[in-house]
């Protein structure tokens, strides 16, 4: 296959452009997202008037109908600017279910919250994940009860990003946001059974409550409980009985830009630390002359320049799909993949290049600390590393290998 | 040509600017060097008596244009004035300094007279030169040296053919010539045409200006201040400042928001100093105000933005709230060991 | 401000990125090839600018620049700002032109575009390039026109029919003035902040035509531009050999940065005069 690894002019545009909005508006404040547990309002708003959030909705919706590469570029831009993962979170998470929601969302649906959250004025995020089940969606309970013409809600959601940002009004977005929430409609059917909903989070009869994460402490992370929410049948998206499958299809465009963000997020890491060590003196030298820590150092890039490479593969499968040049399950393989790779070559990065550091790596203000804790998220977020190597396994040897329930 | 050197001279309040007579010391060197005679260009009214004092500064003679409509300064009435002035003595160098009226003011004479000029000089100096491409020699002509790519490439220019070699030259570089009532000269007066539709074209209707105390030049040691001090800050940096027998400078930035007077801006619209140890504290760095203490002798900067620019240009630096580490820097010096 | 349209020419400069590092090549000239074009950090206070005005005003933004055919790329930027049309100058002849050459050109290039707009009032430029820092294009053009210039404009109060009112800095504060119209402003970077266009305007201007226009479109006199028509030669460049030390301590804990700090002043034979 011949390859090019240049982008369009169009796309080195985008990159500019989101670089400049980066180093003025997120550099300078990426030490407070930590600090204050809270990005500014500022810059989600900023991002919205740029944009950024409408990147693959369609321009009948007031997005700007791109494709996942150059929504990807955009990721870069971001994770360059903050390394605590933080703002790559809020932007992955819309991006990627927004455009599932998008793509198999009612007309009726689209014009209602579609074109709002093309222009930022509403965020989407993803809601599986029950305290009783994670990677065995099966075990969820949450239930969606056809009432009228609409839907009726009851469960509860935990783990969840964005649960704050969604939830309030006139702050990180003017109408808050919501979440794709995987609902049984039919239990006897398993999988089959599932179906998934927009659910605003702004209802009132939806409660919150937040977590104390561990990192990635500027966007929120919590559980909702719904308590017989009604949602409007145009915000069911898709079929009923097809929300499970829409929601393996939203995780692979999720791991894609989450494989992305750790290949840049590692290489950041390791760009800042050898800054450090290239200061830093012991014995005489600079650290950075040692050949430990060059050894470590390219042992890293080189895996590094892999994610980074597998994880563009994977958009690009995103964007063969768009066109349909491509098969579902062959998408669900290379994303996959490329999030098994990339987080588990960002983690080692980080954590190496952390150790440059010294002992001042150990505090909560040094960016390559908070990038560990932050890249530790993805052990589980949007499909488990387990998971992802289940999958692969399966791609690659066929269904009826699949292990089997007890 | 008439082997002359002129240098056009600021007045302030009926005064030789400081930076006019500095530029006067430097060209009456390169006279010197290029056996030229110095002299001077002064426009203006009621302007007698400093061009008798720019004779005791060093001038061989100075040429005056003096009339009420040239009272105070206008661009095209004073660009008149000077360009026939040059066209009447036609000397082989003109110099201005880099102010904000000398860096537009040189340029329209230079255009006008169809001359070259160079902008912003950190030096000049008079050599030879011999054009590569015909192989011929220039004698004694002026080369003028200054920064690029915002200071970090280094160009030599050379006005080889037209006359004059014109220069505008960074003012705060070269000492104040000795004083010398005994020294004389000769003034001349030239009646010059101004335009009457050049007189209307501007119209100044208010000016703010504040006179400088301050003389942060003579300072071996100033402790400057940005945007990120406040008045708390400055408070800290006047302490600082005593400890280290230093003034206290400051950027555009915390004169404008009234937390220091003016005349301890250091800067392009504020002085240039150039002291052994220039401390910059909450000051990012923008070349406005580099320009002003690029060429301290020690830069030492405190900021809470590693990623500020003026860590590149420093010599020693500390990244932190400098509400914490100046404090503990104060104590630390005043224990002496 | 009246509320009459402003036809308004803003110069820009494509320059070599200011954050990337310049590079020699083995013979000494400086290697531009490779490194991308941006324009000029200080003209886009000037294109901002502009913008406001027309915003406010109405009227049209022209966006003028001198520069190799290359450069048009860097150009886009400004159009996705807001500006109605760039022209680029280009054209062999105008290589190794100085201040006075360039300064002809782009007088020239004011002509043509207010033959075609039928009047200009103002043409805007920054306060210098962040290459050159000459700050003598804004003067030397008012001087090819045969026009007021005011260099160092902090902001532009009043536009009225036929003048202008601005406050431009001075050493020490700042004088309002009314100049006539048309006339030259160098906008320096005080008030105008340059807005960041969004993605939909980024990509509209990929798509927009620049015009790009050769000597002779513009009536050049060959004589008056390149190094023919430049008086001054750069005989020589080279990298300033001061080095900073950029010892630069980032310990959390202050008192270790500060005891660093004293212990490397010491060891490099520093004095603070204590």
């Amino acid at each position: 296959m011949p390859l090019d690894f240049e982008f369009t002019k169009e796309q080195e545009d985008i990159r500019s452009t989101v670089r400049e909005f980066a180093e003025k508006y997120i550099a300078p404040k990426v030490v407070e997202f930590e600090e204050k547990q809270e990005i500014p309002i500022e810059i989600t708003r900023e991002m919205a008037r740029l944009g950024l959030f409408g990147i693959l909705f369609s321009e009948k919706y007031d997005g700007l109908g791109l494709d996942p590469v150059t929504a990807g570029i955009v990721l870069e831009e971001i994770v360059r600017a903050d390394i605590t993962f933080s703002l790559a979170v809020a932007y992955l998470v819309h991006t990627s279910w927004g455009y599932v929601a998008y793509k198999y969302g009612s007309d009726d649906f689209r014009e209602d919250v579609i074109r709002k959250a093309a222009r930022g004025d509403l965020w989407v995020g993803i809601a599986t994940t029950e305290p009783g089940a994670g990677s065995d969606l099966v075990g969820i309970t949450t239930t969606a009860k056809k009432n009228g013409d609409g839907y009726v809600i009851s469960g509860e959601k935990a783990y969840i990003s964005g649960v704050r940002e969604a939830r309030e009004k006139d702050a990180w977005f003017e109408l808050g946001g919501g979440h794709v929430t995987l609902a049984y409609t039919d239990k006897t059917k398993q999988h089959k059974g599932m179906s998934l909903f927009f659910v605003p989070l702004t209802d009132p009869n939806i409660t919150i409550r937040l977590e104390k994460e561990f990192g990635r402490k500027g966007w929120s992370f919590g559980s909702f409980v719904l308590n017989n929410v009604r949602v409007p049948e145009t915000y069911r998206i898709g079929d009923e009985g097809r929300g499970f499958y829409i929601a393996m299809e939203g995780f692979d465009h999720a791991r894609a830009y989450i494989a992305l963000a750790c290949a840049v997020g590692g290489k950041r890491a390791i760009e800042l630390a050898a800054e450090y060590a290239k200061q830093r003196r012991a014995f005489g030298e600079p650290v950075a002359t040692f050949q430990g820590i060059q050894f470590q150092l390219a042992d890293n890039w080189a895996r590094l320049e892999a994610a980074h490479a597998l994880a563009y593969k994977a958009l690009w499968a995103l964007k063969m799909e768009q066109e349909g040049r491509i098969g579902r399950f062959e998408v669900t393989k290379i994303a996959a993949s490329a999030k098994l790779f990339a987080v588990q070559a960002a983690k080692a990065a980080i954590d190496d290049a952390l150790r440059w550091y010294g002992a001042y790596g150990y505090t909560e203000e040094n960016p390559v600390a908070l990038a560990l804790k932050a890249v530790k998220s993805y052990d589980w977020a949007e499909g488990s590393l387990d998971i992802m190597r289940l999958i692969v396994a399966r791609e690659v040897l066929g269904k009826e290998y699949i292990a089997r329930r007890r | 040509m008439s082997k002359k050197i002129l240098v056009y001279v600021e007045t302030l309040e009926g005064l030789p600017a400081d930076h006019s007579l500095e530029l006067l010391g430097k060209a009456g060197d390169l006279a010197n060097k290029a056996g030229l005679n110095i002299g001077a260009i002064l426009v203006g009214h009621k302007i007698r008596d400093v061009a008798e004092e720019l004779i005791y500064m060093g001038a061989d003679e100075v040429h005056i244009v003096d009339d009420p409509r040239l009272d105070s300064y206008k661009l095209l009435p004073y660009t008149s004035a000077i360009v026939e002035v040059i066209k009447k003595v036609e000397p082989e160098i003109v110099l201005f300094s880099a102010t904000v009226i000398g860096r537009e003011l040189a340029p329209r004479v230079a255009a006008r007279l169809r001359t070259g000029i160079t902008a912003d000089c950190t030096d000049v100096d008079i050599g030879d030169w011999v054009d590569p491409g015909t192989g011929r020699k220039y004698e004694k002509i002026l080369y003028q040296i200054r920064p690029t790519f915002g200071g970090e490439i280094m160009a030599a220019i050379v006005t080889p053919q037209r006359r004059p070699q014109m220069a505008t030259v960074r003012p705060g570089l070269f000492p104040v010539p000795p004083r010398n009532e005994s020294r004389t000269g000769k003034v001349v007066e030239w009646n010059v045409n101004i335009p009457e539709s050049e007189q209307s074209l501007v119209e100044v209707l208010e000016v703010k200006r504040e006179k400088r105390k301050v003389d942060l030049k003579s300072a071996r040691v100033i402790v400057s201040g940005g945007r990120g001090c406040g008045a708390r800050g400055f408070e800290l940096l006047r302490e600082l400042a005593k400890v280290l027998n230093g003034e206290v400078g400051a950027s555009r930035a915390a004169v404008d928001s009234g937390w220091i007077p003016y005349d301890h801006q250091v800067g392009l619209t504020g002085q240039t100093v150039k002291p052994d140890v220039y401390v910059a504290i909450g000051i990012s760095g923008a070349v406005q105000h580099v320009v002003g203490m690029k060429d301290s002798k020690i830069v030492i900067a405190i900021n809470k933005d590693p990623e500020a620019p003026i860590f590149r240009i420093a010599d020693y630096g500390i990244v932190g709230d400098l509400f914490v580490v100046v404090p503990k820097l104060i104590e630390r010096l005043k224990t002496r060991t | 401000m009246s509320a009459i349209p402003v036809n308004i020419v803003v110069l820009v400069k494509p320059v070599v990125d200011p954050k990337a590092v310049v590079r020699f090549r083995p013979d000494g000239t400086i290697d531009r090839s490779a490194v991308k074009l941006v324009v000029n950090p200080y003209d886009k206070y000037a294109v901002e600018a502009s913008i406001q005005l027309k915003e406010k005003l109405g009227g049209k933004v022209v966006g003028v620049a001198m520069a190799p055919p290359h450069a048009v790329d860097a150009l886009r930027e400004v159009l996705a700002m807001g500006v109605d049309e760039v022209v680029l100058l280009s054209d062999p002849r105008l290589a190794g032109s100085d201040t006075l050459a360039t300064s002809y050109a782009l007088s020239l290039a004011v002509k043509k575009i207010e033959q075609e707009l039928g009047i200009v009032d103002l043409v805007l430029c920054g306060i210098e390039s962040s290459d050159s820092n000459t700050g003598h294009i804004g003067p030397e053009v008012g001087e090819w026109l045969g026009i007021p210039s005011v260099s160092y404009v902090d902001k532009i109060l009043e536009i009225h029919d036929g003048y202008a009112v601005v406050k431009r800095l001075i050493e020490g504060g700042y004088s309002v003035m009314k100049v006539k119209l048309p006339a030259v402003l160098s906008v320096a970077g005080t008030s105008y902040q340059p807005r960041i266009p969004s993605l939909r305007e980024v990509l509209a201007a990929r798509r927009k035509h620049i015009d790009v226009w050769n000597a002779d479109a513009v009536g050049l006199d060959p004589s008056l531009v390149g190094l023919v028509g430049s008086p001054t030669r750069v005989v020589r460049m080279w990298r300033i050999e001061i080095r900073r030390r950029g010892k630069i301590f980032t310990d959390s804990d202050v008192d270790v940065a500060i005891e660093k700090l004293i212990s490397e002043l010491k060891k490099d034979g520093v004095s603070l005069g204590v």
